[in-house]
């Protein structure tokens, strides 16, 4: 078994609290940066375990981890962390990985991990001006698939563009139900502006393309795919909370709609 | 042919830009460009033998976890960023988005019309996804027992 294999190793530095700290830590960073619910519990199972754990329990949901550990002189930990925002951050998720991996490894101490853990909370592959681009890139590219013509496209691209520097100038206020339907609004009436100067056709294909960068469709699959894999606790939170955005994205638009007084479909 | 190839452009430079935006690694984003092509490729081939979205959503989600997967051995990074990024052209934005809009508007027809989409999608994007990890599921031990063999081997073996 893993548990005996690395036991000896680790003799005399195992302490409970310390252990199920970083474990906690890799496993909250792995879910801030868009790590699915059955990783971030089975990396804490699996770190626990390499460093000598008789016993560990795990739960976790998009805002919360709950973890014990039982060492075997006895020592106990229990810890709860809230997770507030995730991201899908992937390079930062594949450096945690490599750090989870080094830790079952035993290439890797807890105090190294705790480095490496604060170097990896820092990690953005890219400035931000590539973002406003790839968002451009993201809504003009999948606005095709809508039905959109190159016009429409490249109309969708600026507002995408627009709509994502909006994002970056708007301070976070912490409620991501407000900042959609203000995005979203900025979208429709943005959309409706690109039709009105005669540079776009059709109002309605360059806003579903533009919507694309709001669309909660990786976190609505990711919730399924908890629900049908059995996390269904998780599951049914995230689709909750997916069709919220949607609906929010949708208020938003009706909002414009009603602002700019025409048929935005 | 044209038709299809102008998509095909237009998911590339689609999947590319949500690449960037997820953060993905720079040596990982060509390989992630593709994936999301030859994702919508597979859906685009299927959906012309069947009218059923559920099925060509099935099989074009069912590609991208197992391409997926292949990837993140190679690149030994967590096959979710592959995947996520993989199904990103068959996100039912549009559906999603004319279904909220039925129903804040008054729209009764048009909320039911496009709600049946989005979750016919949806659940075949899942579905896919999920039958996709169950086959990982049963290859993947086999994997790692030889992996495991590697590693011990280069550690020297594990003296007991």
């Amino acid at each position: 078994m893993e548990t005996e294999k690395n036991t000896h190793r680790f003799e005399g530095e195992s302490d409970a609290d310390f252990l199920l700290r970083t474990a906690l830590d890799v496993a909250a960073l792995t879910l801030r940066s868009g790590g699915e619910i059955h990783r971030v519990e089975e990396t804490i199972q699996r770190i626990c375990s390499a460093f000598g754990a008789e016993h560990t329990e795990v739960f976790a949901i998009h805002s919360q981890i709950i973890a014990s550990v039982r060492m075997r002189d006895g020592s106990y930990s229990s810890q709860v962390r809230r997770i507030y925002e995730s991201d899908n951050r992937f390079a930062r998720l594949g450096e945690v990985n490599r750090i989870s991996r080094a830790l079952c490894f035993g290439k890797m101490t807890l105090e190294e991990a705790q480095e490496a853990i604060a170097r990896a909370k820092g990690i953005t592959p890219y400035p931000v001006w590539m973002i406003l681009l790839a968002s451009a890139c993201g809504a003009g590219g999948l606005s095709f698939l809508f039905g959109a013509g190159i016009r429409d496209a490249l109309c969708a691209a600026l507002v995408g563009f627009l709509v994502t520097l909006l994002g970056r100038l708007i301070p976070k206020n912490g409620n991501v139900f407000l900042e959609m339907v203000l995005r979203s609004f900025a979208i429709g009436v943005l959309s409706r502006v690109t039709v009105l100067v005669g540079a776009g056709l059709d109002a309605g294909k360059i806003i579903v393309g533009a919507i694309m960068l709001l669309v909660p469709g990786v976190s609505f699959g990711n919730a399924m795919r908890d629900l049908l894999g059995g996390d269904t606790l998780s599951g049914t939170l995230g689709i909750v909370r997916s069709i919220l955005l949607a609906a929010s994205i949708a208020f938003g638009l009706f909002v414009a709609t009603a602002v700019t007084g025409g048929a935005v479909l | 042919m044209i038709d299809f190839l102008i998509l095909f452009a237009a998911v590339l430079v689609g999947t590319f830009g949500f690449a960037v935006i997820f953060g993905m690694k720079p040596k990982y984003l060509a390989a992630a460009t593709l994936l999301g092509g030859l994702t919508y490729t597979v859906y685009y081939l299927v959906d012309l033998l069947t009218p059923d979205l559920f099925l060509s959503n099935l099989a074009a989600a069912f590609f991208a976890g197992i391409a997926a997967f292949i990837l993140a051995v190679v690149y030994r990074t967590p096959a979710v960023t592959f995947s996520a990024l993989g199904v990103i052209p068959l996100v039912p934005g549009g559906a999603l988005y004319y279904m909220m809009y039925g129903l804040i508007a008054g729209d009764t027809d048009l909320f039911r019309q496009q709600s049946g989409v989005a979750l016919r999608v949806g659940l075949g994007i899942a579905a896919g996804i999920v039958f996709s990890s169950t086959v990982i599921g049963v290859i993947r031990p086999l994997l790692h027992r030889k992996s495991r063999k590697k590693e011990d081997a280069a550690a020297g073996g594990e003296p007991k």
